[in-house]
């Protein structure tokens, strides 16, 4: 893939054809939600960027311009599957798959091929199948939901008396 | 106790005559007023070591001619490398030294103590158990600059609003304030003991709260007195504050200001010198038109009272992050001729000042940093940037301004500095003044929030600012006197830690884990050493057995990395270490 292309894939989300990452899924790696949330808050610390809510809104990265809205993200399963598994090269969002750019599932590309401003950023380190309990996180309790409320807070901390959950009270 | 009596306690003092050269004991006011004498010379009292905050200590056993035999003699392990919401908090503070025990605090706040003693080893003596939550929800920056010796007692402040005194012999707690009670206010700076009073400032200030500096009782912790950096409707300094023409009239009350680095005293004049942090939201000043006062300034107070005496403001209606809550030098010095107690601040914003400090009349200033484009200059009647215009209700600096209607700007130094809380320091036997700090420039862009989204204890910042392009970092020596740079060290990362200047050397530490101590005058390389922990707080020197060792406090990364994938590596390991000759 060039980065003409891989470029426009950042800009525009659009889904792209993923073999590897369709194989796996294919393979019957059922996501498990709550698995998938604890990936989200305490692996991956995705809420630093993309707010614990994923509203991009109220995250907690100082280095970074705040990361887009999950919540009104209209992104496939499979898109969402490869922008983790490979980040999106030339901006924040980092790398989390094992083998992302080591083998040829991440764009045909290796970190080499990358000139130093755009080579990927390097996220922390997901399995293919908590990638997988990631994506059906995102799409059963965060993508399409309106304004966070004090229950999905006090869930998504396991606590009522989280700092987040204060602005509900 | 009144800083009058204190005064004469410490000619009684010197009129007995102690030339032990260490006292020990219980920290009175005495003892502070006399931190920088040769009774002192082995310890370290408070956090910037002397009430002028020069960081100078006149140890010399350690010098230029033997520093290439220093070594490290022992080191400790300290806690609270639990994450907050932000992640793990970086090991900031400033080591306090009596007697040849050491005090030190890791980013909860937590104090320990630790005993020196027999020149070989930090025997753990205590921890003081504060109580805090470790709550890995809190989004704040964790951070603790360091303690306070008072009296009997060590007094840590603490990120949940509690100021707390432990016992300096047993560790237990004493007293225990919620000072401040506000939702989203607290602490992450140092106590500054002053005898009969202790002083705090209120950090959190991007968290949509507002500034004060309070005054405590040593004995109880009761508030005295309290100064808001931002003021309310009517008072002096609000119609800087032009809340009524965005429609949300309260904009002052989340307006920053915040005063998270302990500031200097003046004990002949009984004044406080304090910095101030940013206004809030730091990139949307359309949200809060106006100068914006006491934001961004170097506040004059009154001891007793707390009543502000001057202010300067040096970067008004400020879109770029430029808080000038860095240290506040005082000094005496000839300055063209004439004879001045000088206020030296090494801004922010790249540029070093010197200020009357018995009005707070502009002297002087020098660009420090290699890069600055916010500014073409400062006026040299005024001490304002050029291109300040008092009638605007938004400033519009060289880089051009940035706006909700989606304007962005490319701004040097970096958001960070130039220096910040990193502690600088002056030599008096050379007449230089030091500073580290980060080399590079910052993207700026506004995103607006609804007021009605804005809670206080949730990060507020209006925008964003970026590392634009690579990040390094310099240490810079600043004659005085000439307000001209001496000499500049370029570094390959951005610093963070601090500087203590001895005689003939000035110390500092790289976030890489470098320690080292340079030439104080030319900046040349005379020793370092890698231990691996990366450094975000400045070395002291002090006295154990009647010998000379160099301390530093060391741990994770935290927000320091600057896209070094090296340096975003190094995992908190919060650290004590002890250097020393054979």
């Amino acid at each position: 893939m060039t980065m003409t292309r891989l470029v426009a894939v950042s800009l525009a989300f659009l889904t792209l054809t993923t073999p590897m990452a369709l194989a796996q899924m294919e393979d019957g790696l059922a996501g498990d939600p709550e698995r998938g949330k604890v990936v989200y808050r305490s692996v991956g610390y995705c809420g630093n960027c993309h707010g614990w809510p994923g509203d991009g809104l109220t995250g907690t990265m100082l280095q970074a311009p705040a990361a887009p809205s999950l919540r009104e993200s209209t992104l496939d399963t499979e898109t969402l599957f490869e922008i983790i598994k490979c980040g999106l090269p030339g901006t924040p969002m980092p790398y989390h798959g094992r083998t992302a750019y080591r083998d040829d599932s991440c764009y045909g590309m290796a970190l080499a091929d990358f000139a130093p401003e755009n080579k990927p950023r390097r996220g922390k380190t997901f399995s293919d199948a908590d990638i997988t309990n990631l994506v059906a996180y995102l799409e059963t309790s965060v993508m399409g939901l309106g304004e966070p409320t004090f229950e999905e807070c006090a869930d998504f901390f396991d606590n009522p008396d989280a700092r987040p959950c204060s602005r509900f009270k | 106790m009144k800083m009058k009596h204190c005064v004469a306690g410490l000619t009684a003092l010197t009129a007995a005559g102690l030339a032990s050269g260490s006292i020990a004991g219980e920290v009175t006011a005495e003892r502070l007023l006399a931190a920088g004498t040769e009774a002192e010379a082995g310890n370290w009292l408070m956090v910037h070591k002397t009430f002028d905050s020069n960081r100078f200590s006149t140890l010399n056993e350690i010098n230029a001619d033997n520093v290439s035999g220093l070594r490290l003699i022992t080191a400790a392990t300290l806690g609270g490398t639990e994450p907050a919401g932000f992640g793990v908090g970086s090991m900031e503070a400033t080591p306090l030294a009596d007697d040849g025990f050491l005090y030190v605090s890791d980013p909860w706040g937590t104090p320990y103590k630790f005993d020196m003693n027999d020149g070989k080893s930090l025997k753990p003596v205590w921890v003081c158990d504060t109580g805090i939550d470790k709550d890995p929800s809190n989004g704040v920056i964790l951070a603790n600059r360091g303690l306070a010796l008072s009296g009997n007692n060590v007094v840590t402040v603490l990120n949940d609003g509690r100021v707390v005194a432990c016992d300096s012999e047993t560790g237990d707690v004493v007293w225990d304030v919620q000072a401040a009670t506000d939702q989203g206010e607290g602490f992450s700076n140092s106590p500054q003991a002053i005898g009969d009073k202790i002083i705090i400032g209120q950090s959190f200030g991007d968290w949509a709260t507002r500034g004060w500096i309070a005054a405590l009782d040593p004995d109880n912790g009761d508030e005295l007195w309290r100064f808001y950096t931002v003021p309310e409707p009517g008072q002096p300094g609000s119609e800087t504050w032009l809340c009524e023409e965005t429609g949300n009239p309260d904009c002052w009350k989340t307006g920053g200001g915040a005063a998270w680095v302990a500031g200097s005293f003046d004990p002949e004049s009984n004044t406080l010198f304090w910095g101030t942090g940013n206004p809030v939201p730091m990139y949307d000043p359309e949200y809060r038109p106006g100068d914006n006062l006491y934001t961004n300034s170097t506040l004059a107070l009154d001891a007793d009272t707390g009543e502000l005496k001057w202010h300067f403001q040096y970067t008004p209606g400020d879109y770029m992050d430029y808080d000038e809550v860095g240290i506040q030098l005082l000094i005496d010095k000839e300055i063209n001729g004439e004879e001045r107690k000088v206020l030296a601040h090494f801004g922010r914003n790249g540029i070093f000042y010197t200020l009357d400090r018995t009005n707070g009349a502009y002297i002087n200033s020098a660009t420090y940093v290699s890069n600055l484009n916010w500014t073409e200059g400062i006026d040299p009647k005024t001490g304002k940037p050029m291109e300040y215009d008092p009638s605007a209700s938004l400033q519009t600096y060289a880089i051009g301004a940035i706006d909700r209607a989606g304007a962005t700007a490319t701004t040097c130094p970096n958001i960070q500095g130039g220096t910040n809380f990193f502690p600088t320091a002056y030599n008096p036997e050379l007449g230089l003044a030091y500073a580290v700090g980060i080399e590079g420039c910052s993207d700026l862009s506004v995103r607006s929030v609804d007021p009605d989204d804005v809670v206080a204890g949730e990060i507020f910042i209006g925008g964003s600012g970026v590392n634009s392009g690579a990040q390094t970092g310099a240490i810079n020596a600043v004659d005085v006197a000439t307000g001209e740079v001496s000499a500049t060290r370029p570094t390959t990362y951005p610093m963070y830690s601090g500087v203590l200047a001895t005689p003939d050397l000035m110390w500092t530490a790289h976030t890489d884990g470098t320690v080292a101590a340079y030439d104080a005058t030319t900046l040349e390389e005379k020793w370092s050493m890698n231990v691996g922990t990366s450094f975000q707080a400045p070395p002291i020197a002090f006295t154990a057995g009647g010998k000379e060792y160099i301390a530093i406090v060391g741990g994770g990364i935290g927000i320091a990395g600057m896209g070094y994938a090296e340096l975003n590596s190094i995992q908190p390991a919060n650290m004590l270490w002890v250097f020393g000759l054979d």
